[in-house]
């Protein structure tokens, strides 16, 4: 035996031997002891401990040397296994990357064991997303390690090969605890993780030995964490072999098991939706029976459960809620099932519970609320996604507060989640108009998305993070050595150019922006608080981010501050965008992007003349054209490395963009003269809106229409040309005459109708180009709307190119009256939201 | 789905439900037990298994009349010749204990009180049915019941007059309070032509998103139970002693006409569910999977599963366990059974019914009546090396107690009674190995020796032995038959052979002749039948006669092995003989032919059903299986 006090100088001795000793004295003195563990700490036993265990052998196998890494390791994992005072103290990056590096390299499984023990205890205590981005490698090795360690544990199914697969699916949510990382973990992880999950399935099925429910549980979650909507959509087509399994563990007695498969079985079966808005409207999955029937019972069962434990659901699983959010995101049946069953206000309880201000002024048991509460916010933004009485629901069971208690937090890396996740409510609250014309106003949920916004690292934002710091540090007066807070770790974050922290900061952003999106629309109250907050500058710089999400929000934004009439909102926002940007925009790599930016080009054209000709000024008016036919022209084609599913589910985006684009062409030809002219002298552009008129998407047929109704529209109607056929008889009529007779009628036009000219050939250009015989077939059309419009349309052109008297003008007024007003389709729908924020 | 439901065996069954059918009335539907999976733990459960056991042993005889004596005599103490061999091996591994292991594999014994209580009882004695399906009796014309009479149509005309009118149809059974927990499910397939859907006019003016429609459906049909007066022609609930949730209103109605705000409306495609719990007389609904909180209080009586409908095209279909339930029934079937077992284990029982003036004691005299039990089982059976392990590390343990605590121990003074009982139970031992082993002979001879007067006092013991004795000669005969695959020979040749045979203590020959065993068989059958031709038992119901006939019919058959009657001939068919040749031993040297563990374990059952009978607590306790199952 080696006295306590000489335990240091014998850990850096030569001889392995006397090292070893040393390691397991200093291990039996310290378990269960916080105090020695503390007096070690402080006599800088960490380095000595990560020394031994990184220990480099010399090509000679040196078993001794061996035991001394596993001794240090475990002697390391026991001072991770204390209280948190203790355990932060190990979080240095010397010690990660240690840890790490004895994942990576070949290491004696028990080494890797107590390492894994470590890592998981520290990353539990405090998340570190940009783990991945430091050590590239760790997912490679961690696939292999499980894929090892799989095959081992299904021949022999000893308890260090269990231990070890454990420990490697709980560190990977800890590895990727944003959803961004998780994505980037995906490729590696996905398959080892699927093998070993089917084969833990398979094992009880077949053989009827219990497979380590624990493991099982634990591989399951791991997978449901880093499945991304491809994997997950393989995974489905591969059948019930992997799915009905999977069902009955849903009635498994034990919670981490059922919770386990319902998350699983709730990414499988929400990557299937095919959205597909078809003429006939959404056709939903066939998968959401399954998900209302099975996962809904499942999840409230262990939500109740969870909040008959006591405390009120305080020590409810957070994953119960974040599965519950993606579920309910699905809308339908299986959200009604849901309020039913008294979601909202369960959900509200517990959110009022764990949310109280104070409770975020000290950092620890913000981790484990935080989760709780994030999770229990998305899942409100999920209820109340489709729902307006669910959006009442909500305010009305009193979650509002709350919301805004946490939009107005000082901010640490915990509450970056909730925050996150408040936004989601406050967009989801902002999707109804007489919430934003109400209860938000008074909110003062203002202040907090800004702020939220402004939360870049930038020159502006350093006196805000060091106000954080200061709240952060207080509430822990015990400490003498205030180090392990967050003061010093912040800088250090910054001066490393974390790339994943930043990623935590985008993700931020991109939620609060999602937020501000409806907050600017034109009839919400709080458009004008918002800009005059100086918003505008935060916005535009959101869409020249590199971050797809961020960018893809601050576009949408954009577009809905340039929706409606109010021409100095418009003024002011192209003052900060500028057309280069939007042009940029509009070739974006990513088509929802494209999609948005095209809808504010739309906007932006809709009933102004002074933008159209800015449009042209600036662009020039064949390079809008060009761009247009591009648009128009799109077609989703399948990337490389993409499935048929993956095409399938961007395929409405394409179509979208198509009818952004023919929409802009709308608003151009509801413009002057000169603007109809500009349309009509772009053949191509023309041909592809008459092609179109046969597209299976019912919009862009309608969109298609509409570019006629406006091309023949005639500004004043009581000077208007033609017969005063009523729309009925001016289809049979046109039924009966070919298209081709129509120029010899043209001749025929009066004196005094020169000024008609213009439109006359306007409208004889359509019709060569073969819109009228298109307009004839969408007389047929399943959708009202688009029948409707043709009638106008056909109308239009048929009085145009008449030869007929003038004699009942009153009557064609009142037809053209009949018609949607001034022929103008404003644009402004896209409220949907991008679903990339949830977990 | 006639696999004989086992209660244990139902651990890790696949299948949802099993159905016991009592045979030779299994043409007859209504006397088919079926027990959903959610039941298997219930004392309900071991009721039906217990009674179908019994069915089982009646018909037999009943039907077939060929059950050997040692069946029809063993019939009363352990049925394990009939079943199959399926379940039973996991049951009770007999096999393992022709070598005694120091721990027995199963317990024998344990279930052989069951069928002594109930296999010749009455009628009274057997297990009410579960509702499982719908009844035509009383139901109007306006009702259409098919679909394996579990679906209900509306098929009109309307009913005339007020809106009161309707009908109704209830279940084929009241549900049994013993069950302690009955849970059906009712799925509307349509909600019929005057159920509605609509959609509700927007609260917002918002025209600028894609919101879901928000439709509001409603069904004019109640889901409930009611007892076996009421008239069907009212909605469940309407009406006194009727309770039930409507699917127009989602109001509760109990016993009147005027309901209470409960859950939410239901209509086409929604699954409702009921439970009646007899643990608290609560009953409780689910509407597709999710429990609604309970219903109803103070329940009570003779209770069936009831559905109503008012308008035509409604119909639905019921699944009273047939199918996979939409809610997880077993879940909360283990969270009532969890509430009854942490009541038992907070009881205090009072300190005087345990021997103990203050705790401490009254703790050392439970622990001291467990070690009891334990040895005497262990000893009960003949597991003597087990019994001194165990003594021994009781010893060990008192010791050692005693030593910290300073507590003085006694009564450990028993060494040579103990030891007598050791030689005692090492003979019963052998004899039962060699019963077991089908060496009869040598059981004969071993129980002559060491308890003479057994024969004696008990000779109907001894007519069970003969009997199984010429049983296993059959045996060989059949099994040497088989492995020399000798055409069929006739027995003329009878040839002289050694009067004492049967007195030969050892083997059949390792390659024995067919022909001689067949010689030694018939001989042995022609004595048997000589002594015991004319005899009956006084004390009694073994019929000698009958059994008689039963084993020579083994005779009949040129290939017994193959035979109809080839289960006399099973190995199984031994260990009843051992036990009651132990248990006669046990009475002859004035003991109880029951270890007092067994005692102790078919009273707590009895007592377990008698209070089950009218619902409660211990309906949810199932002694066999809670307790007994491996």
């Amino acid at each position: 035996m080696i006295a306590e006090d000489d335990l240091l100088p014998y850990l850096r001795s030569d001889d392995r031997r006397i090292q070893l000793r040393a390691l397991r004295s200093l291990k039996n003195s310290i378990i269960g002891h916080s105090e020695e563990k503390a007096a070690y700490l402080d006599r800088g036993v960490l380095y000595e401990l990560l020394g031994i265990i990184s220990t480099q052998e010399d090509g000679v196998k040196d078993p001794m040397s061996d035991e001394c890494r596993i001794q240090a390791g475990v002697v390391l994992s026991s001072f991770a296994y204390s209280d948190p005072e203790i355990s932060s103290r190990l979080l240095t990056p010397a010690t990660l990357s240690t840890l790490v590096t004895t994942l990576t390299q070949y290491s004696p499984p028990a080494l890797l064991l107590a390492s894994l023990r470590t890592l998981t205890t520290l990353l539990t205590l405090r998340p570190t997303p940009s783990l991945v981005n430091q050590f590239p490698g760790l997912p490679t090795s961690m696939s292999e390690l499980i894929s090892h360690y799989s095959t081992a544990c299904f021949e022999n199914y000893a308890r260090q090969d269990v231990q070890l697969l454990t420990k490697l699916c709980t560190l990977v949510p800890l590895i990727s605890p944003s959803h961004s990382s998780a994505q980037s973990v995906s490729s590696e992880l996905t398959s080892p993780l699927i093998e070993l999950v089917y084969g833990s399935l398979k094992n009880s099925q077949t053989s009827g030995i219990l497979f380590d429910s624990k493991l099982q549980s634990t591989a399951i979650l791991a997978l449901a964490h880093v499945l991304t909507p491809t994997a997950a959509r393989q995974i489905a087509s591969a059948g019930p072999k992997f799915t009905n399994p999977l069902l009955a563990l849903l009635r498994a007695p034990d919670t981490a098991t059922r919770l386990s498969a319902a998350s699983l079985l709730t990414a499988i079966y929400t990557s299937g939706k095919p959205e597909v808005t078809s003429s006939s409207g959404v056709t939903r999955a066939p998968q959401i029976t399954t998900l209302a029937m099975t996962l809904v019972p499942t999840l409230m069962k262990l939500l109740d459960d969870a909040i008959a434990a006591g405390d009120h659901g305080r020590n409810c699983d957070p994953r119960i809620l974040h599965t519950l959010a993606i579920v309910c995101r699905e809308g339908g049946d299986v959200t009604d099932r849901c309020v039913e069953a008294g979601l909202i206000k369960k959900i509200v309880s517990i959110v009022v519970q764990v949310a109280p201000n104070n409770h975020f002024a000290s950092g620890r048991i913000l981790e484990r609320d935080g989760k709780l509460l994030s999770g229990s916010l998305l899942c409100l933004s999920a209820l109340g996604l489709y729902n307006e009485d669910y959006r009442k629901a909500i305010i009305e069971a009193g979650a509002l507060g709350a919301v805004v208690a946490v939009m107005n937090t000082a901010n640490t890396p915990a509450v970056r989640e909730v925050k996150i996740a408040a936004c989601h409510v406050l967009r989801t609250l902002s999707r109804s108009v007489r919430l934003l014309r109400t209860t938000m106003v008074e909110s003062g949920v203002v202040c907090g998305i800004v702020d939220l916004l402004g939360d870049a690292p930038s020159e502006e934002e350093r006196p805000l993070l060091e106000n954080v710091d200061t709240v952060t540090s207080e509430p822990e007066p015990m400490d003498d050595e205030p180090v392990q807070t967050t003061v010093t770790e912040v800088p250090a974050e910054e001066d490393d150019e974390d790339e994943g922290d930043q990623e935590e900061d985008l993700e931020v952003r991109t939620a609060a922006m999602a937020a501000v999106c409806n907050l600017v629309l034109d009839f919400s109250p709080l458009r004008k608080p918002i800009l005059d907050k100086g918003i505008l500058p935060l916005v535009v710089s959101g869409a020249r981010s590199r971050y797809t999400p961020l960018r893809l929000n601050s576009t949408w934004a954009l577009k809905h501050m340039v929706f409606g009439d109010d021409m100095d909102t418009k003024a002011s926002v192209m003052s900060h965008v500028g057309f280069p940007l939007i042009m940029k925009l509009c070739e974006d790599k990513e088509i929802q992007v494209q999609e948005q930016a095209l809808d504010f080009l739309r906007n932006l054209t809709a009933r102004s003349e002074t933008y159209i000709d800015m449009l042209f000024d600036n662009v020039g008016v064949d390079e809008v054209f060009k761009l247009v036919d591009r648009k128009l022209s799109l077609r989703a084609v399948p990337a490389a490395d993409d499935s048929e599913q993956e095409l399938l589910s961007t395929q409405p985006y394409y179509t979208k963009v198509i009818i952004a684009a023919a929409y802009v062409i709308v608003h151009i030809a509801a413009g002057d003269d000169r603007h109809r002219e500009a349309v009509i002298g772009h053949e191509t552009v023309l041909r592809k809106i008459v092609q179109l008129m046969r597209h299976e998407n019912y919009e862009v047929r309608l969109a298609c229409v509409w570019t006629i109704i406006n091309l023949t529209w005639v500004e004043e109607p009581n000077r208007a040309p033609g017969e005063a056929a009523s729309p009925s008889l001016a289809g049979q009529m046109s039924a009966g005459g070919p298209s081709a007779e129509q120029p010899q009628r043209e001749e025929s036009i009066s004196s005094g109708e020169i000024y008609f000219s213009d439109y006359r050939r306007r409208a004889m250009t359509l019709v060569r180009f073969g819109a009228r015989e298109q307009l004839e077939y969408l007389k047929q059309d399943p959708v009202l709307d688009v029948r409707e419009k043709t009638k106008t349309a056909i109308y239009q052109i048929d009085s145009l190119g008449g030869d007929s008297s003038l004699g009942a003008e009153d009557e064609q007024v009142e037809s053209i009256g009949s018609g949607p007003g001034h022929g103008v389709e404003v644009a402004g729908s896209a409220m949907e939201i991008d679903s990339e924020l949830l977990p | 789905m006639a696999s004989f439901l086992q209660v244990p065996a139902t651990k890790g069954h696949t299948s949802s439900f099993t159905t016991v059918v009592a045979p030779g009335l299994a043409d007859r539907p209504a006397n088919e037990y079926f027990v959903p999976k959610y039941l298997a733990s219930t004392c309900y459960a071991d009721c039906v298994a217990n009674s179908a056991v019994a069915a089982q042993l009646v018909s037999k005889r009943a039907a077939q009349a060929t059950g050997s004596p040692g069946l029809s005599v063993a019939s009363s103490r352990s049925p394990l010749g009939l079943f199959d061999g399926q379940t039973t091996p996991q049951l009770y591994s007999y096999s393992d204990l022709s070598k005694p292991s120091p721990l027995p594999p199963g317990l024998p014994g344990f279930q052989a009180f069951d069928l002594q209580e109930s296999s010749l009882a009455g009628a009274e004695d057997v297990p009410p049915h579960l509702p499982s399906c719908w009844s035509p009796e009383g139901v109007s014309q306006s009702m259409e019941i098919f679909g394996d009479m579990l679906e209900v149509k509306f098929a009109g005309p309307p009913a005339k007059g007020n809106e009161q009118e309707a009908a109704a149809v209830r279940a084929n059974h009241p549900i049994p309070p013993q069950c302690g927990l009955f849970y059906f499910e009712v799925e509307v397939m349509s909600r019929g032509k005057d159920g509605y859907a609509f959609l509700l006019p927007r609260t917002s003016t918002d025209a600028f998103e894609r919101d879901d429609p928000i439709v509001n459906e409603r069904s004019f049909i109640g889901v409930g139970f009611c007892g076996p007066k009421v008239q069907l022609n009212k909605m469940p609930g309407w009406v006194s002693d009727s309770w039930g949730y409507h699917g127009d209103d989602g109001n509760t109605f109990a016993c009147q006409n005027s309901g209470k705000q409960y859950g939410p409306t239901f209509s086409t495609n929604d699954v409702i569910g009921c439970g009646v719990n007899f643990r608290n007389g609560t009953a409780f609904y689910t509407k597709n999977g999710i429990a609604l909180e309970t219903a109803f209080k103070d329940l009570k009586g003779t209770l069936y599963p009831a559905v109503g409908m008012r308008t035509i095209g409604e119909h639905i279909r019921a699944n009273f366990g047939q199918r996979e339930f939409a809610f997880d029934i077993e879940s909360y079937m283990r969270e009532e059974k969890a509430k009854t077992y942490k009541q038992i284990h907070t009881f205090q029982p009072p300190l005087e019914l345990l021997g103990g003036k203050e705790s401490a004691s009254a703790d050392t005299a439970i622990t001291q009546s467990i070690h009891k039990l334990i040895s005497s089982y262990l000893a009960h059976n003949g597991y003597v090396d087990s019994v001194r392990a165990f003594l021994g590390d009781v010893q060990k343990e008192t010791n050692a107690f005693s030593a910290t605590k300073g507590v003085p121990c006694g009564d450990v003074d028993t060494e040579e009674s103990e030891i007598a009982e050791d030689v005692e139970a090492i003979n019963r031992q052998k004899i039962r190995t060699a019963v077991l082993e089908g060496n009869i002979n040598r059981a004969l001879k071993l129980t002559e020796l060491f308890f003479p007067k057994v024969f004696e006092d008990n000779p109907e013991i001894l007519f069970q032995l003969k009997c199984r004795k010429f049983v296993e000669l059959m045996r060989s005969c059949g099994l040497a038959k088989e492995s020399e695959y000798i055409d069929d020979d006739e027995m003329q040749d009878i040839s002289k052979q050694d009067e004492d045979t049967d007195m030969l203590d050892g083997e059949t020959p390792a390659k024995p002749n067919l022909a001689d065993l067949l010689n030694e068989a018939l001989r042995y059958g022609q004595k048997l039948h000589e002594s015991y031709r004319n005899k009956t038992f006084l004390s009694s119901t073994t019929d000698v006669q009958k059994a008689l006939n039963d084993i020579f019919a083994l005779m009949a058959y040129p290939d017994p092995i193959n035979s109809p009657v080839a289960y006399l001939l099973a190995e199984e068919g031994r260990a009843p003989v051992a036990e009651d040749l132990n248990s006669a031993i046990l009475v002859s040297q004035g003991k109880s032919s029951v270890a007092p563990l067994e005692r102790l374990i078919q009273h707590t059952t009895m007592l377990m059903r008698e209070l089950a009978e009218q619902g409660g607590q211990s309906a949810f306790v199932n002694v066999r299986h809670d307790f007994l199952a491996p």
